[in-house]
């Protein structure tokens, strides 16, 4: 029943996932709001209650009532733990367990408004794996179908099935993380389950909810004390004496009690808690203070360094992001927005935006640009950390400005005729003006909302001669984009354009048109 | 499309007008085979009837279809943009046309463009898949990927050797080039022979590396189009390609089989940037006319102008 339950929300989560980068209405970011650990951080960091994650409050809930049956029962990246191979069973843990102190080390930093917890969070880890390294593996797996199966397709006529396609997603660093899922499958191979026993935040908040739960596991005197309890839990929840039981590891899959020979273990409401020394409390003090320890060194590297300062602003964020400090503490890195991204141009960063910015989405437009068609970065975000806005005023959203580096724009520098980045932009932000004979690209600031078109097309080689920087970009936490960007008298209008082939402002040569000297 | 009972009835009893009055018809069509190929038709009126009315002016699509053909259009579906902006050939002039292939025998008729924006929302905003999604054995469809491209040489070009060209076209029996009236902020204006950029792959390497309007000469000198049909329905008049720009409404339908000579009359539909440009005015055509692929000179070119 329980590896049934698993494999059911395995699958919905993945099923989810894909429905949502291939473009099928679900909510994407259901299981991600389930998450309590995005959801208290959030709240902590950002000082600001985030509707779609109250949902959390009822897996917090549960854990008050019958422990961590969200790791036994739910969690994705559990059920992948208990269904890849491993050589041992859980090693017993003697010592104070990681994660607690990961979790407070979180937690104290969230209080200091930076948010670490998607970094180690499960879910938000899994569906980085799904968008970075599973999504362009089946990009690429459907593509190598399609281009077997094309001779046999255009053999019988299938005329659609003959020139299909796939568009192959990429990302930065999805190596990186590749070779982080495959440590922690080795990690598990080494020792089942030790991620969530030793790593796991999530699974730590959980625990300490757990140490006071309803429902608990109990043992009879009928007990044996045959130990097989002991060498076949999971999470290795089961002290020496088998009727002592660590909650905060424990994980309700009742594995114990179907093993049993003398059915002595029960899962049952207990309403006495157990004494402070059976439970992972008794490592209170140690496990605050190494978490103080940690989050003071966490709180250190990453903010007194001249790179908070300078680099805050050096990367291009989605359109509708929050401002920058409030958005680095609603963004869980999940990944969604970069994964439901048609055009692929939002990559994860690494150090672009100091370490404090690891994994949160940036826009890449010589990779591609921002589709103006397209909203769904901020449909998807399940913090609020990209505004969910409507096409119009995503359009505002300014996210930055393209400037012209004349040394290599083949017009300024080579007096050719080019008119790519022109022709590309939506809102007639680029015009021609006669500069020294020649008609010469200028950007209006005012009409560039930075969508990178321009920049992704400019067929300059290597780094667009057009590059788009986060000059004056625009980043409001409430109220219309709309009504800021007419403030700034921003004329992102499709309105006829002022580009005229022929300028009738200059005196400029007559028609016929200028040739190519 | 909203069709009105009365529209129905109207077409219907044309239609069946039409029909009976084939057999009359039959030996015009015949005449009409020998259509010289300086000659371009002008049909003014409703974009639908016109496209018809200039087809079976130029003989009828069989002159250029038969049976079992494999037939390519061309039409412009490169912006995620509907009709109105006028950036995209007008869907009914497209459905149209795959129609009538198809009613003319064609094995099959592939709608095709190489789009710059997100190609399904360039699909369906243009209303293109929408209008054919209907018709069997016609395929709208946009290639993005390289390897639906090949090489093709261009013997008689000038500063293009060879071209990576849509495999679909050169393994075509008929290629129908179905371009809209567009302004263009490099070329003037973006016609017929311009809007064969689309079925190339590497449309930077002629903005980057060559001489734009020759390198449309010599595109233009290496593929063999049956037949053009310029959608002057609409005409985007100023900020083409792209838009967005002023939209007006020549509302003709221009069809020939000289690519330079339907550019040369589409040239003369608007006033493009609010002025009279001459066909040589348009580098690339005057580049086209100079290789002889066609003529640009309006003495040249017979206009037959019909009203519908």
């Amino acid at each position: 029943m329980r590896r049934c339950l698993q494999l059911a929300f395995l699958v919905v989560f993945i099923t989810f996932f894909f429905s949502a980068t291939y473009g099928v209405l679900l909510p994407a970011d259901l299981l991600l709001r389930l998450d309590p650990l995005l959801g208290l951080s959030t709240f902590i960091a950002a000082r600001q209650l985030s509707v779609p994650l109250l949902l959390s409050f009822f897996v917090l809930a549960s854990a008050l009532l019958a422990g961590r049956i969200f790791c036994g029962f739910i969690c994705p990246l559990g059920t992948l733990f208990d269904l890849l191979p491993a050589r041992n069973h859980a090693v017993p843990l003697k010592a104070t367990p990681v994660n607690t102190v990961f979790f407070w080390c979180i937690a104290l930093c969230c209080l200091w408004g930076i948010n670490l917890a998607g970094i180690a969070d499960p879910l938000a880890l899994l569906s980085r794996v799904l968008t970075f390294v599973v999504r362009p593996v089946l990009d690429g797996v459907g593509t190598t179908f399609l281009d077997a199966a094309r001779p046999a397709a255009e053999h019988l006529h299938w005329v659609r099935m003959a020139r299909a396609s796939l568009s192959q997603s990429v990302y930065a660093y999805a190596t990186l993380t590749a070779l982080i899922l495959i440590g922690l499958g080795m990690l598990n191979w080494y020792s089942r389950r030790v991620w969530c026993r030793s790593v796991c935040p999530l699974g730590a908040l959980l625990g300490i909810c757990s140490q006071v739960a309803l429902f608990r596991r109990r043992v009879t005197s009928r007990c044996t004390r045959c130990m097989q309890c002991v060498h076949a839990c999971p999470m290795g929840a089961i002290s020496d004496d088998p009727a002592v039981t660590w909650s905060a590891h424990c994980i309700m899959c009742h594995t114990c009690s179907h093993l049993c020979p003398e059915a002595t273990i029960q899962f049952s409401p207990s309403p006495s808690i157990p004494s402070l020394q059976q439970q992972a409390f008794r490592y209170h003090r140690r496990t605050l203070l190494a978490a103080c320890a940690t989050s003071a060194f966490a709180i250190f590297s990453l903010r007194a360094t001249p790179a908070h300062r300078s680099a805050q602003q050096a990367v291009l964020r989605p359109p509708g992001a929050v401002p920058e400090n409030i958005f680095l503490q609603r963004c869980v890195r999940c990944g969604l927005c970069m994964a439901v991204c048609p055009t692929n141009t939002l990559q994860p960063c690494l150090f672009e935006a100091t370490l404090e910015g690891i994994w949160s989405p940036r826009v890449v437009p010589r990779h591609a640009g921002c589709d103006q068609t397209c909203n769904r970065c901020g449909a998807v975000c399940p913090t609020g950390a990209l505004r969910s806005l409507s096409l119009d005023e995503k359009k505002h959203a300014k996210i930055g400005t393209a400037w012209i580096d004349t040394n290599r724009c083949l017009v300024w520098s080579q007096s050719r005729v080019c008119f790519i980045c022109d022709e590309q932009c939506p809102y007639n932000a680029i015009i021609f003006k006669w500069h020294e004979g020649v008609r010469k690209p200028f950007v209006i600031d005012v009409r560039c909302n930075g969508c990178g078109l321009c920049e992704q097309q400019c067929p300059v080689a290597g780094a667009s001669a057009i590059i788009v920087t986060p000059q004056g970009e625009l980043r409001l936490l409430t109220g219309s984009y709309l009504h800021e960007a007419h403030k700034l008298q921003l004329e992102l209008k499709e309105d006829p354009g002022a580009d005229h082939y022929l300028p009738e402002d200059t005196q400029s040569p007559p028609a016929p048109p200028p040739k190519n000297p | 499309m909203h069709i009105t009972r009365r529209d129905f009835l109207k077409h219907a009893g044309r239609s069946a007008l039409a029909l009976a009055a084939a057999p009359l018809v039959r030996p015009v069509s015949c005449h009409a085979t020998a259509v010289p190929k300086t000659t371009v038709v002008a049909v003014t009126g409703e974009r639908t009837a016109a496209t018809r009315a200039a087809l079976a002016m130029l003989g009828g699509i069989e002159r250029f279809v038969r049976n079992g053909s494999r037939v390519v259009l061309k039409p412009n579906m490169s912006f995620p943009h509907p009709p109105d902006r006028a950036t995209n050939t007008h869907p009914e002039v497209v459905a149209t046309v795959a129609k009538l292939c198809r009613d003319a025998g064609a094995a099959e008729v592939l709608v095709l463009d190489y789009p710059f924006n997100p190609p399904d929302r360039c699909l369906q905003f243009s209303g293109i898949a929408e209008a054919c999604r209907s018709l069997t054995k016609v395929y709208v469809l946009a290639l993005t990927q390289e390897k639906f491209f090949k090489p093709h040489p261009l013997p008689r070009g000038k500063v293009l050797r060879e071209v990576q060209l849509m495999r679909d076209v050169l393994e075509s029996d008929v290629l129908i080039n179905l371009p809209t009236a567009k302004s263009h902020a490099t070329t003037g204006v973006s016609l017929g022979m311009k809007g064969l950029m689309g079925i190339i792959w590497d449309r930077r390497f002629f903005h980057a590396r060559v001489d734009i309007n020759q390198a449309i000469a010599d595109l233009a000198s290496g593929v063999k189009v049956d037949l053009v049909l310029l959608d002057g329905s609409r005409a985007l008049v100023t900020g083409g390609p792209s838009g967005p720009g002023t939209v007006t409404f020549p509302n003709t339908i221009l069809a020939g089989t000289d690519p330079v000579a339907v550019d040369a009359v589409g040239v003369s539909l608007a006033e493009w940037y609010n002025q009279k440009i001459p066909a040589s005015g348009i580098l690339h055509i005057a580049a086209a006319h100079q290789m002889g692929l066609g003529t640009m000179l309006h003495e040249e070119i017979s206009i037959l102008r019909k009203q519908v």
